[in-house]
């Protein structure tokens, strides 16, 4: 029987480490010597296997490091501890050459043909830019619009159409858009704010409105289009408060008549899931846009005018206290359960957080004002029961405060599944009337945010109209995942 | 650039081996065995001591036939000092434990 250095994994062991210190590089190879020489006063086998492997990572390493010392040699040159090949004067590593070099720059510079390459680059280039669509962006745009155009792609053409900040050429592709594929027409709901200071074709709501006569989005975006001019003409004398805009606009039969339509409606869409439908539609068609074409079209969407809900419900509400004070119970109750039916239709079938707690917060108005008809008209029970569900509906954020509308984390409501998140959890937050915060926990959902201008929602305290001036400043796409809406207001 | 040793637990075992027996000559495998690193981890962190110059080297003189002679290695004057501050720091931190106190 021989001696168990002679054992299998002794011979193994031996060998490898042999091997490796054939092509060790010269500047470790005493170090390899000197772990190669304990591999005598080894007794088990498996120990020195080990031994052995661990030699070999140190070879590695050596290798390594002495490949990235020739790789930073001038061309030209050569280390002069290169280890030969086995039983020749010839090194492993070759003479740094200038081939080699020039071969290393023409790949790197081919890398940047691969459209994937380029999207890495444009996405950090973005990072710094905030995220702003940029002229190589917009010839992107112009490339698939008119690729969409040549192939009547319609989605690809009502995506572009939202996109771009050209009024002209965007109110232009809607329009294609909806002739190419006629369920589109919602397209015109979001378009239709881009830029608010450019006057868009009034016939779009109206045709909007056609398309989908049910929802009672299509209603209150007429309103708000009917109420934009004295908004914008309050504005213009200073920061108007809630009871004058109220006054004012409640007092246009046109506004009242859609907003009345929109109360009665039997359905309420505010297009995000569509929307979100198209941006995976275009995106996945086209995996490589910029990360800032789809940053931008990610947050820009509307939803329905906070000031118009609010004011149409308070104006309700007095029409209710009227009817009761002359005697008409039955028709005050009707006006506060139509306020309520909407309340609750709205937090049903809200497709973001603010539009939820909007809802909620109609309800809960409502709740409050049939609980104190139900005890003035002597119905305890009702009263009670109403009572209940305006506390429900009131959870402790969720009341008003007049505490300057500093949105307040702490206080998040959290919600059902957004159908736009796919799964994604969405929380919203309102600290107070005076302003929102939303934000979003993962990845790959929108939210939908008021525009800063115009006729979008607006931030209501209780003693006046502040509208969201501050710009939303979104640098949340492809970076941080995190964080969907800065505060405004 | 400078070579930097981090001052990890396998590095801290090692120094505590190499302090145990400071004038005595060590075998890397004996040092294996001592502190349980093993051989792919013991042979940097000793050829980082040795850069820095803590760490002396030599090759064994008198040596059966047949066997090849082993690398010796023990801590230099200034490299015991450095030793035991970072042990004495380590403790300190309860970052790491001699391996009398873990028994």
């Amino acid at each position: 029987m021989g001696s168990p250095q002679q054992a299998m994994p002794f011979r193994l062991a031996h060998s490898s480490l042999q091997l490796a210190l054939r092509f060790w590089p010269e500047e470790t190879r005493d170090w390899g010597h000197a772990l190669a020489a304990e591999l005598d006063e080894i007794e088990k086998p498996l120990v020195a296997l080990q031994w052995a492997f661990g030699g070999l990572m140190l070879f590695s390493r050596a290798s390594a490091s002495h490949f990235l010392a020739w790789l930073k040699l001038p061309a030209g040159s050569r280390l002069s501890t290169a280890p030969l090949l086995p039983g020749t004067s010839v090194p492993i590593l070759p003479k740094r050459s200038r081939l080699f070099t020039a071969v290393i720059l023409l790949a790197a510079a081919l890398l940047l043909f691969l459209p994937q390459s380029r999207q890495a680059i444009s996405t950090v280039v973005a990072s710094w830019n905030g995220y702003e669509i940029s002229s190589g962006d917009r010839r992107t745009l112009a490339n698939l619009a008119a690729q969409a155009e040549k192939d009547k792609d319609g989605r690809t053409l009502a995506f572009v159409a939202l996109v771009l900040r050209d009024p002209e050429q965007g109110m232009r592709l809607a329009d294609k858009a909806v002739v190419l594929d006629p369920q589109l027409t919602w397209v015109y709901a979001s378009r239709f704010y881009r830029p608010a200071d450019v006057q868009q074709p009034t016939e779009w709501l109206v045709r909007l409105h056609a398309s989908d006569p049910d929802n009672s989005v299509t209603d209150l975006l007429i309103a708000d289009n009917i109420a934009q001019p004295r908004y914008m003409a309050l504005m213009a004398l200073g920061t108007p408060g809630l009871q004058q805009f109220e006054s004012q606009i409640t007092g246009d039969p046109r506004w009242v008549a859609h907003m009345e339509a929109a109360f009665r409606a039997p359905r309420y869409d505010g297009y995000v899931t569509k929307h979100w439908e198209l941006i995976s539609y275009v995106w996945s068609s086209h995996p490589t846009l910029s990360p800032s074409i789809i940053g931008y079209e990610l947050w820009a969407h509307r939803i329905p005018n906070l000031s118009n809900l609010m004011s149409f419900a308070n104006f309700k509400i007095r029409r209710a206290q009227q009817a009761l004070a002359e005697g008409h119970p039955e028709e005050a109750e009707q006006i506060l359960r139509q306020i309520d039916a909407f309340g609750n239709l709205m937090t049903d079938r809200a497709q973001t957080d603010i539009e939820c707690l909007i809802g909620l917060d109609l309800s809960r108005k409502a709740a409050r004002e049939l609980g104190a008809h139900y005890a003035a008209t002597g119905q305890e029970a009702a009263a009670s029961f109403r009572a209940r569900r305006a506390s429900e509906n009131a959870p402790a954020d969720f009341s008003p405060s007049v505490d300057g509308g500093v949105p307040d984390d702490s206080k998040s409501v959290s919600r059902k599944r957004s159908p736009l998140s796919g799964g994604h959890r969405i929380t919203a937050s309102l600290g107070s009337y005076g302003g929102f915060q939303s934000s979003r926990d993962r990845a790959s959902a929108s939210l939908l945010v008021p525009s800063p201008t115009g006729l979008a929602t607006y931030a209501v305290p209780r003693g006046g109209l502040l509208p969201c001036v501050a710009p939303l400043r979104l640098r949340w796409v492809c970076t941080e995942f995190s964080s969907l809406c800065a505060p405004f207001c | 650039m400078g070579i930097r040793l981090r001052s990890s637990r396998q590095t801290l075992d090692i120094l505590e081996a190499l302090l145990a027996r400071p004038s005595h000559w060590h075998h890397g495998y004996a040092i294996s065995r001592q502190t349980s690193v093993p051989s792919g981890t013991l042979y940097p962190i000793l050829m980082r001591l040795d850069k820095l110059g803590w760490l002396e080297t030599k090759w064994e003189e008198s040596v059966p036939q047949g066997r090849p002679p082993r690398h010796l290695y023990r801590l230099t004057g200034n490299g015991r000092e450095w030793a035991r501050q970072e042990l004495c720091y380590a403790q300190q931190r309860e970052f790491w434990k001699p391996a009398a106190s873990q028994v």
